[in-house]
């Protein structure tokens, strides 16, 4: 069994790179890739485009649409394609913070949560995860109901507005400041 | 052939088909499978895992033991962590089930009107449990 994950919302699993916690007014942005994570039809393929490991122990990969930049995001589509010829696009899912950690009547329990889990240089990175541990089953259940909640995957220029400019900027000014205030300045 | 008063005579007739003989939904299964393994040969995501050969292989058992008379075929993918993933989904039901190649497999079936099903650690030889036949029949 992997280790158990960060999971805690009011902390973030990387303090000392961490721009702030994710808050529910965000928008984190979840790259996929065509044909991998798509149906010939455009429809997605569930396992493909959430991986029950992610969502159970490794977290599922997103970026804070507030740290990051229309050219962050192409970069890395760039470096995939190079890894891979196949890959004919990549596009993102726009999805609100709000959504993912809706919680759900009757008993409005948070299925998921959203973690801060900044990496050096990628302050946008974060994670989602269950909110708590899940049999393999139960994460397939969960999986599928978080599948109705995404909102249709858009083009990558789609994603951004003229007022997303500086996120980037702004995301590495703000992991600059959590490196000078934590015991790592030392080191560096 | 037929003997009409010791004249031996071949009739023959021709039955305008509608339904491809030729067509076997075991065989597009496990083509799918193989068309899989080749395409997730090496890894190229950061991060990811390739399904193992146990993967596919209880993959493949899985595919022999499913009613492919009374069932539609599911559609197969692979996971970015290993996992060779099977979907049944229509108008009102959906199944996700899949293998990690430890000779076993876990599942979630839901149909509308009906309780949702669940299912971990089902060894693969025991096959596809009943219930969720009953779930997958009405897309067949």
């Amino acid at each position: 069994m992997p280790q158990e994950p960060h999971r805690d919302e009011r902390k973030s699993a990387v303090p000392w790179l961490s721009p702030g916690l994710v808050q529910s007014d965000e928008i984190v942005l979840r790259t996929l890739l065509d044909p991998d994570h798509l149906e010939p039809d455009g429809k997605l393929k569930v396992a493909a485009a959430i991986s029950l490991e992610d969502i159970r122990f490794r977290g599922w990969s997103v970026d804070r649409r507030k740290f990051t930049s229309l050219q962050q995001v192409r970069l890395f589509h760039s470096g995939l394609k190079k890894r891979n010829t196949t890959l004919r696009k990549c596009y993102v899912l726009p999805i609100p913070v709000s959504e993912i950690r809706q919680r759900i009547p009757p008993n409005k329990v948070q299925d998921f949560v959203v973690i801060d889990a900044a990496l050096w240089r990628k302050p946008s990175h974060a994670t989602v995860l269950l909110f708590s541990p899940q049999t393999p089953s139960a994460a397939r259940k969960f999986r599928n109901d978080l599948l109705k909640k995404l909102p249709p995957y858009v083009d990558v220029t789609e994603a951004f507005d003229s007022t997303d400019k500086h996120g980037f900027l702004r995301g590495m000014l703000r992991q600059f400041a959590a490196i000078l205030a934590s015991p790592f300045r030392y080191i560096i | 052939m037929i003997i009409l008063g010791q004249t031996p005579y071949a009739i023959s007739i021709n039955v305008p088909a509608t339904y491809n003989f030729a067509r076997s939904p075991t065989k597009e299964l496990l083509d799918r499978l193989t068309e899989l393994k080749a395409r997730y040969a090496t890894v190229w995501l950061p991060g990811s895992r390739l399904p193992t050969e146990n993967a596919f292989q209880n993959a493949k058992d899985f595919i022999l033991t499913l009613p492919l008379n009374r069932i539609a075929n599911p559609a197969i993918h692979v996971a970015s962590d290993g996992e060779v993933n099977f979907q049944w989904s229509g108008p009102d039901f959906q199944i996700d089930l899949g293998f990690y190649g430890d000779g076993k497999f876990s599942f979630y079936g839901s149909k509308e009107g009906r309780e949702p099903i669940l299912g971990d650690d089902i060894p693969v030889k025991d096959g596809v449990p009943k219930d969720l036949v009953d779930f997958a029949a009405s897309a067949a």
